[in-house]
Parts: structure tokens; C-alpha cells; sequence
């Protein structure tokens, strides 16, 4: 078992379009690395990158001392598993599951012996014998899982595997994917659009944009200090308030001043935010709550239910913020109220970088 | 009115069928449509030989046939898996070229197509009449739309469980099976009734197809009975008429399948 490490991958598409810059990365044995992104921003190439189904413009993909450019994929040894179910509708459960060991010529019984013993582990063994179609979405999902399994590849990769599943088939399959990665030493991408189950699964968690690595963190850290605007508001549901203002020395105080929003800074804050002009101020919905003499103050727009809490998106002047409770409050639309925050939460960036100013804690 | 549209469609093959019974006198007179007995002698004198070697030429066309719908269905079904699944140079090109195939009629190929058969010496030979049927614009086209719609996970799930290229397309093969019995099926009836190339190409009565055996008497003045015609064209409307029966299930789901993309 090795690591799969990438190196100066970039990805341009023949019509020009720039997939992925310059991406570099490195999965370690039994580690999950779990890429989350908007749509289009290169998530799914960089698995077909390494499954060797699309085809860098520059770079290398290594497992272990291993090279894999200019493999075909039958010879990288990668087990994947795509959104769609991806089961030939003419074969039955238990020889779609066994469908990678009969193309490498291993015996038939030896595949019965495999398929039985896989679909034990996920559950299914009494569907081997049925077709695609007469099973549910999440049972073919997890034949599509036990297929990629029963090989014991080198790298397992996941292309959205619970998309196109059900609230309650996703949480089961999610469950699978979990124990997979608990007892397989190998390295592991997953990718997903959906952030809660990047946090869930990811003993690392990737931000991409626009083909561009954003942030690879562990998910607390992700939560914690999101290293940019855009991993800030990108994650987080809703994502960071970011409230550009300046920074100004008032006799022997340090305040961030904006229109919405004034507080004087913590003495560490005002140590890193020295000779800085204007800044974006971050903080997170859930660390808002009602305050009489809070410094955050709007007009309720709209109230969303998310029980046992309550979302709320507040307007002050032209600046849209939003609030998470733990409980529900009791509010309508057009009413002003007033937010207090924790100051040792407040998160600052560059307004023309974008990056997080202050040293990594 | 499906039932009256049902005879009149009918109603041409019952008359042949009737006919084949029937002395020539009884054919020219309308009534009955039915042959007053069951009399096998066109049948009889057309398996004895005694005008044409029926059997024979009955087996060159069945021989022809298959051998085009085999290599036919083989090599469209290869260049639309191909085209709808591949990207290379000069693509478009190609595709363009195997299109205007269709557009070419087989009158305007004949010629060449026939001085080529001379220099490879395959004139009078089955080959000559199966080789041209085997390239088929329509049938590329077909095969395109067909792998178009496979969907590109399944491959690629394929080729990262161990599938090379060539294992691939067998792998898809069996997701395009109505489309591809379909295909086979009209291959089968076009060369089945093919008349022009076999014309052409063949001279020797005992290599002729049987279509063009049966309008050689037809065309000869010979004194033909027209009943042992009519005998003959029941005979030879049996195998596209079976293979038809067998594979029109499949030709079914496949054109629903079409409609439903």
C-alpha cells in the first residue's frame, strides 16, 4: 500500500477552458481526502485525472514509487465509483460485483466466492442473484460500492457516489463508505458538491475553485479558519458573513469600522491588523446571537425555519447578513433586531488577496 | 379499419399463395381467389430443376445474405461505436465521407464497382455480391445515434475494472442487442431482395440468387407457368418473413428506445 501523490497537475480542455492549475496534492495510506467545490470547478476531472479516464496536460500522478501517466486505467489498479450506478443492466448483482475479477480471468467460482463474501459485508448478499432493475437506488449504489471493493484496489475514488440517492439511502450508503475507509489501508478521494458530507467523511477536506486549490485542511479546521474568502463563504450553511470595513487607531484602541458594523479590536487582533487600511470582517451565522446592544443591527428579510433553530437573513443599508440560532426565536419579517458576537471568533481578510490575515492557530 | 387496411395488405400474398396452386388457365379467371385443390406441381417442378435450380440459387441467396448481415451488422456497428465514442483526427471528415455513402445511389457505383470486382477477379462469385453490401452508410449512421446513447459511465466503470479497448465494445455489445437484431434484420431483408448487384455481378445459373433465377424466367419467353412463379415467390418470401417474426420484438424496443432519448 503506497500514497498517491500528484504533482504540477494542470488540465487545460481542447476548447481552452483551464480545468486545473498547477495542482499539487498528497493522499497517504488509509487517508480520505474529500474535494468539495461549486460545479465546474475541476473536482470530477482531477479523479479522471487519476484513474487515467481523462488525461493531464502536464503533471504526474504517482502511487508510491509507482508511476501512473500513460496507463490505460485497467493497469492503474483504481477502484471507482461513479454518481450514476454504473451496473450492466444484462448481468445480475453478484456478476456486476465480480466484473473486474472476470476481466482479469479469475475463475468463476472463485468470483461467486468474492461477490458472496463483499455483498456479506455491505448487507446485500440475498440480491446477488437479481438484476439491476429490480433493486432500489441505494442497493445498486452499494453492489456499485461492493464491485469497486471486492478487487482491493490501490486507490479507491468516489465521484459523487450518494448524489443521485435519497436522503435515507445516502445516510446508509454513507455509512458503508465510512467502515470501507476505516478498514482499508489505501488512499482515498472523494469527491461530492455536498460540503456536510465532505466534513463527515474527510479526514482532510479540499476546496477547489476554478481548478485551484483553495484550502486542504482538517474539517474542524476548515469550520475554524478557512483560509480565504472563498473557502469562507463557501462553506458553512449559510457560509461566513464577510463585512468589508477599515481599520482605525483611536487613541489607544484599535476599532474595525464599516457602516453596519463597529467594534474595537482584541489586542492580538490589533497586533496582526497594525498598519492594515481596509479589511473584510468575518463571522459565522451560528456565532451570532440576539443582543439588545449587539453591534450587528438589521431588518429581518426573511425567517427560515431549521428547527429546533432558525436562520435569519438581515439587511442593513446594502448589506446582506445572516444569522443561525440554536433555537427558535420568535420574529417576522421587517422587524429590526440586533446581533452581539464573541470577538475572538471575528476572522479578518484581505480585501484585495482574499487570504486570512494573521498567523495559522 | 385496421381489419379492412390488414386485407388489403394481405390480400396481394394470399393471391400469390392461391396462385402458386393454380393452372394458368385458373389464374386468368378472377373467381374463386381460392385454387379449386391443393396441387403441389409448381412446387414439384420447381425443386426438380426442370426450369431454373431452384435449391440451389435458393442457397446462394441464403448464403449471400447472411454473410452480409454478419459482416454488415459487424463493421457498422464497429465504425458507429467509433464515432460516437471516440475522439481522433480527421473525425469529422470521416464521418462526413460515411455519410455521403448514403447519398451515393448503388446505379452510379455499379460501373466501377464491377471493373473492381474484375480486377480482383471475384466476378460470379458470391463475394462479389457480398462484399459491396457490407459497407453501409445508414448502418453507421444507426450505430452512432445507438452508442451515442450508452451512457459514458458504464465504459468508463469498465475500463477502471480491467476492460481494454477491445474488451470494452464487447462489454457494450450486449446494452445495444435490440438495436443491434434490429440492424441484422434489415440488413438481412435489404440483401434478401437485393436485385441490381446480384445482376450484375453473377451470370452463371447455378450462382444466381434466387430473386434474379425467378425473374430470369420471367424474362426469358420461355413458357413459363405463372403458378411456378408464384410458387417460387412464396418460397422466397419465407426466410425474411421468419427472421422478421423472430426478431420483431427486438426491433420494437429498439425504435422505442430511439424515441425515447
Amino acid at each position: 500500500m503506497s500514497a498517491l501523490i500528484l504533482k504540477n497537475i494542470s488540465k487545460i480542455f481542447p476548447g481552452g477552458t483551464q480545468a486545473l492549475r498547477d495542482f499539487n496534492l498528497r493522499v497517504e495510506e488509509g487517508e480520505l481526502v474529500a474535494i468539495v467545490g461549486p460545479s465546474g470547478c475541476g473536482k470530477s476531472t482531477l479523479l479522471r485525472i487519476v484513474a487515467g479516464l481523462d488525461e493531464a496536460s502536464s503533471g504526474t500522478v504517482h502511487l508510491g514509487d509507482r508511476t501512473l501517466d500513460g496507463l490505460h486505467p485497467k493497469s492503474r489498479d483504481v477502484g471507482m465509483v461513479f454518481q450514476s450506478y454504473t451496473l450492466l443492466p444484462h448481468l445480475t448483482v453478484g456478476e456486476n460485483m465480480a466484473f473486474g475479477l472476470k476481466m482479469r480471468g479469475i475463475s468463476k467460482k472463485e468470483r461467486t466466492l468474492k461477490a458472496v463474501e463483499t455483498a456479506r459485508l455491505l448487507g446485500i448478499a440475498n440480491l446477488l442473484e437479481r438484476l439491476p432493475s429490480e433493486i432500489s437506488g441505494g442497493e445498486r449504489q452499494r453492489a456499485a460500492l461492493g464491485r469497486a471493493i471486492l478487487r482491493q484496489p490501490g486507490i479507491y475514488l468516489f465521484d459523487e457516489p450518494l448524489s443521485s440517492l435519497d436522503a435515507q439511502m445516502r445516510l446508509q450508503v454513507r455509512v458503508e463508505i465510512q467502515k470501507l475507509h476505516q478498514r482499508s489501508p489505501v488512499p482515498m478521494l472523494y469527491v461530492t458538491h455536498d460540503q456536510s458530507e465532505a466534513l463527515t467523511l474527510g479526514d482532510r477536506v479540499m476546496v477547489l475553485h476554478q481548478g485551484r486549490i483553495q484550502q486542504v485542511a482538517p474539517p474542524e479546521e476548515i469550520i475554524r479558519r478557512p483560509a480565504n474568502t472563498f473557502t469562507a463563504s463557501f462553506i458553512g450553511s449559510p457560509g461566513m458573513n464577510l463585512v468589508r470595513g477599515r481599520i482605525e487607531t483611536v487613541e489607544n484602541s484599535v476599532r474595525f469600522v464599516s457602516p453596519c458594523l463597529n467594534f474595537n479590536l482584541l489586542p492580538d487582533q490589533a497586533a496582526v491588523l497594525r498598519g492594515c487600511h481596509e479589511v473584510l470582517a468575518g463571522v459565522r451565522p451560528e456565532h451570532l446571537s440576539p443582543d439588545v446592544n449587539g453591534a450587528f443591527r438589521g431588518e429581518v428579510t426573511v425567517v427560515e425555519r431549521q428547527p429546533p433553530g432558525c436562520c435569519l437573513y438581515l439587511k442593513n443599508g446594502n448589506i446582506l447578513f445572516a444569522v443561525r440560532t440554536h433555537e427558535a426565536l420568535s420574529v417576522r419579517t421587517g422587524e429590526t433586531m440586533s446581533f452581539g458576537f464573541d470577538r475572538t471568533k471575528v476572522l479578518f481578510y484581505g480585501t484585495e488577496s482574499g487570504e486570512l490575515i494573521g498567523s495559522p492557530a | 379499419m385496421l381489419l379492412v387496411l390488414c386485407i388489403a395488405f394481405a390480400f396481394p400474398f394470399l393471391w400469390m399463395l392461391c396462385a402458386s396452386f393454380k393452372s394458368d388457365a385458373a389464374i386468368f379467371t378472377p373467381f374463386p381467389i381460392w385454387p379449386e385443390a391443393l396441387d403441389p406441381r409448381h412446387y414439384r417442378a420447381l425443386f426438380s430443376g426442370e426450369w431454373i435450380p431452384y435449391p440451389r440459387q435458393f442457397l446462394n441467396s441464403l448464403f449471400i445474405s447472411a454473410a452480409q448481415t454478419l459482416l454488415g451488422t459487424a463493421f457498422a456497428c464497429g465504425a458507429g461505436y467509433v464515432f460516437a465514442k471516440f475522439e481522433f483526427r480527421g473525425k469529422r471528415f470521416l464521418f462526413v465521407l460515411a455519410l455521403l455513402a448514403i447519398l451515393v445511389p448503388r446505379q452510379v457505383i455499379i460501373l466501377p464497382l464491377f471493373e473492381w470486382m474484375n480486377t480482383l477477379r471475384l466476378l460470379d462469385t458470391p463475394f462479389a455480391v457480398i462484399l459491396p453490401g457490407t459497407a453501409s452508410g445508414i448502418g453507421m449512421l444507426w450505430f452512432f445515434a445507438v452508442f451515442r446513447r450508452l451512457p459514458n459511465p458504464l465504459l468508463d466503470m469498465a475500463r477502471c475494472e480491467g476492460a481494454g479497448e477491445y474488451r470494452l465494445f464487447f462489454t457494450a455489445l450486449p446494452l445495444v442487442k435490440p438495436a443491434l437484431i434490429a440492424f441484422a434484420l434489415i440488413q438481412f431483408v435489404m440483401s434478401w431482395q437485393e436485385h441490381l448487384i446480384p445482376l450484375i455481378m453473377l451470370s452463371s445459373t447455378s450462382r444466381l440468387t434466387v430473386n434474379i433465377g425467378l425473374s430470369s424466367l420471367n424474362a426469358g419467353n420461355l413458357n413459363v407457368p405463372y403458378g411456378l412463379l408464384m410458387a417460387g415467390c412464396t418460397l422466397t418470401l419465407i426466410p425474411a418473413a421468419v427472421f422478421f417474426a423472430l426478431a420483431f420484438r427486438h426491433f420494437r424496443s429498439a425504435l422505442s428506445g430511439l424515441t425515447e432519448a
